[in-house]
Order: structure tokens, then sequence, then C-alpha cells
């Protein structure tokens, strides 16, 4: 029979595997998920959005508290003001 | 929460991962040999230091699982649900590092892995089936509330197997050690070993907190993922 030493290092080896895996494919998968995340939110422009990326990421998670909607608020928002903006200057080009 | 828990998530996941390792490294340095004359294995005694704080993790693994099934059922909550999430999958985690080191000390000490008539190794083993067989039904089964409430329910008996598990060996001893603390005065371990020991057990419990929050995370992160797509997909 193998001798004990030989037992205790597959034993350390076997469970040094399943944490160390474990966590290797759990943070794989948050930074691939991130990344998704980041990408997505670029495309969705959210800098118009409330200026969500301006103010930062623990902004962006009460929008996602407070569910979508509230980010189409603040893009609805975001086009009123661009569209105030647009008055303002069609207003001046008359003046 | 966002990427703020996400990093604070991995810190205290590398914090733990360090930990142990330094469990292992003492269990190896610090750790004195036993009396060959009372082990049948002296060395593979060590495998000691990561099975019994995994099986404590476990044990706060299942709790957590507990609650969440609990607060899905009482109340449809959404942190309820990642809660027993996390706890499936860290009751796996931590389950398969015993199930696995159990039998190999118990080759190399007892002459067998396993002993069917051992009360403990039985509830343990069905507790660490009934977080796989949560785990493969997160993934292969749809997200719906009546699935919830199936793996729920498994989740809450489940946590039956825990208490009953802790005290199988004060009342049903056969083949598994007693408890090593708060077991009596024969189950006392050396000072050194002791110290050891509780450092791992202090070890693991911040690894599996980080390993928590870890899951979390990503669950929370899936979950951001999803709405910024259905919201993509809407415009």
């Amino acid at each position: 029979m193998a001798s004990d030493v030989t037992f205790l290092a597959i034993a350390y080896i076997a469970m040094i595997g399943i944490i160390g895996g474990w966590t290797w494919k759990m943070l794989a998968r948050l930074n691939e998920l991130s990344s998704r995340l980041a990408s997505a939110e670029a495309s969705l422009g959210l800098d118009e959005l409330d200026d969500a990326a301006a103010l930062g990421l623990d902004e962006l998670d009460d929008a996602a508290a407070l569910g979508l909607d509230e980010l189409d608020d603040a893009a609805a928002l975001g086009l009123d003001e661009t569209d105030d903006l647009a008055n303002t200057s069609d207003s001046s080009e008359e003046e | 929460m966002g990427r703020v828990f996400s990093k604070f998530a991995v810190g205290l996941t590398i914090i733990g991962l360090l930990l142990v390792s330094i469990t292992l490294w003492l269990g190896f340095t610090y750790a004195p040999a036993v009396n060959p004359d009372d082990w049948a294995a002296p060395e593979a005694y060590r495998i000691l230091f990561w099975h019994v704080p995994a099986a404590w993790a476990s044990f706060l693994a299942f709790t957590l699982l507990f609650i969440g099934s609990a607060a899905w059922f009482l109340s449809r909550s959404e942190w309820g649900w990642k809660l027993h999430v996390v706890g499936a999958h860290l009751g796996l985690v931590y389950g398969m590092c015993v199930i696995i080191s159990g039998p190999i000390w118990g080759t190399a000490e007892w002459g067998t892995p396993w002993d069917l008539t051992d009360v403990r190794l039985n509830t343990y083993a069905i507790l660490a089936a009934l977080s796989l067989f949560l785990v493969m039904g997160h993934q292969t089964q749809g997200d719906s509330e009546e699935s919830r409430d199936t793996f729920a329910t498994v989740g809450l008996f489940g946590f039956l197997l825990v208490p009953l598990t802790i005290v199988a060996i004060r009342i049903w001893q056969n083949r598994h050690p007693g408890p090593v603390i708060g077991g009596g005065s024969e189950s006392g371990l050396a000072p050194d070993i002791l110290v050891v020991l509780l450092f791992g057990l202090f070890s693991f419990q911040v690894l599996v907190i980080g390993h928590a929050m870890l899951v979390w995370a990503v669950n929370d992160t899936e979950l951001r993922l999803a709405k910024v797509q259905r919201e993509i997909d809407n415009r």
C-alpha cells in the first residue's frame, strides 16, 4: 500500500485543484461578464443616460436597482434637454 | 454594489486563498508529528488542517442555502434566490473537498475509504449530493418561479441534514473520529495542532465569505447584463 505521505499529497492536490479550479472559473466568468456588460453599456450610450458613466458605477447600480425604466426616463430627460438646447439655438438664429 | 462590490469580492477571495495557503504551510511546518504508535498513518493526519475547516465552511454554505431558500419562499425576494444559488455552489465546492479528502484519509488511516454504517459519513454524502443536484438543476432547468420553488424546497429540507450531521458523531459515533472542539476531555488536540486548526477554521471562513461574494457578483453581473441587453433589443 502507498505510504501515508502519498495519501496526504493526493488529498491536498485534490482539494487545491477543486478550490483553485473553481475560483479561477468564477474569476474568469466575472471578468468575461464585466467586459460584456461594459461593451453593452457603451453601445447603449449610457453617458447620455443621466450621465451614468460619469457618475460612476454606484449610480449605475442605483439606476439598475430602480429598473431600466428610470434609465429610459433619464434618456428622455437627456433628449428633452437636447431638444431644449436645439430650441434655444433655433430661437437664437431667429433673433 | 457593482464594480466596487466585485473588486471587494475578488480581494477577499485572494486574502482567503492566502490564509488557507498559510494554514497548509503551518500544517506541514508548525504542527508537530503525532505519535506513530497511536495512528496507522501518522503523516496523513495533516489532511485534518483543510478537511475539517472545509467541512465547517460547507456548513456555512448550507446555512446560506437554507436562509436563501426560506427567504424565497416567504417573500419571493430576489436576494433570497441569489443567496440560495450562492449556498448551493459553495456547498458543492467545499462538500467535494470534504467528500474527496475524507475517503483518502480513511484509506490511509482505517484501511477503507468509506463505512456505510457510519451515520455522519452518509448524511454528509447526501448533503453534498443535494448541492450537486441543485447546481446541476440550476444549470439545466429554466429559471421560473416553479423551478425556484422546487429547488428552494430541496434546499430547505436538505438543511435538516446539517444539525443531524453535526450531532451524528456524538450520538452514533462509529468509525469517524469524535468532534475535536467541544467534544469532551477525550477529544482534545495538542495545543500546537489546535492552534493551526483554529487558524485554518478562520482562514476557510474568510475564503467562503469571499467566494460567496464572488458568486453573488457573478450572478448580479449576469442580471445587469441581461437587463442592458433587453434594453438594447427594445431599441
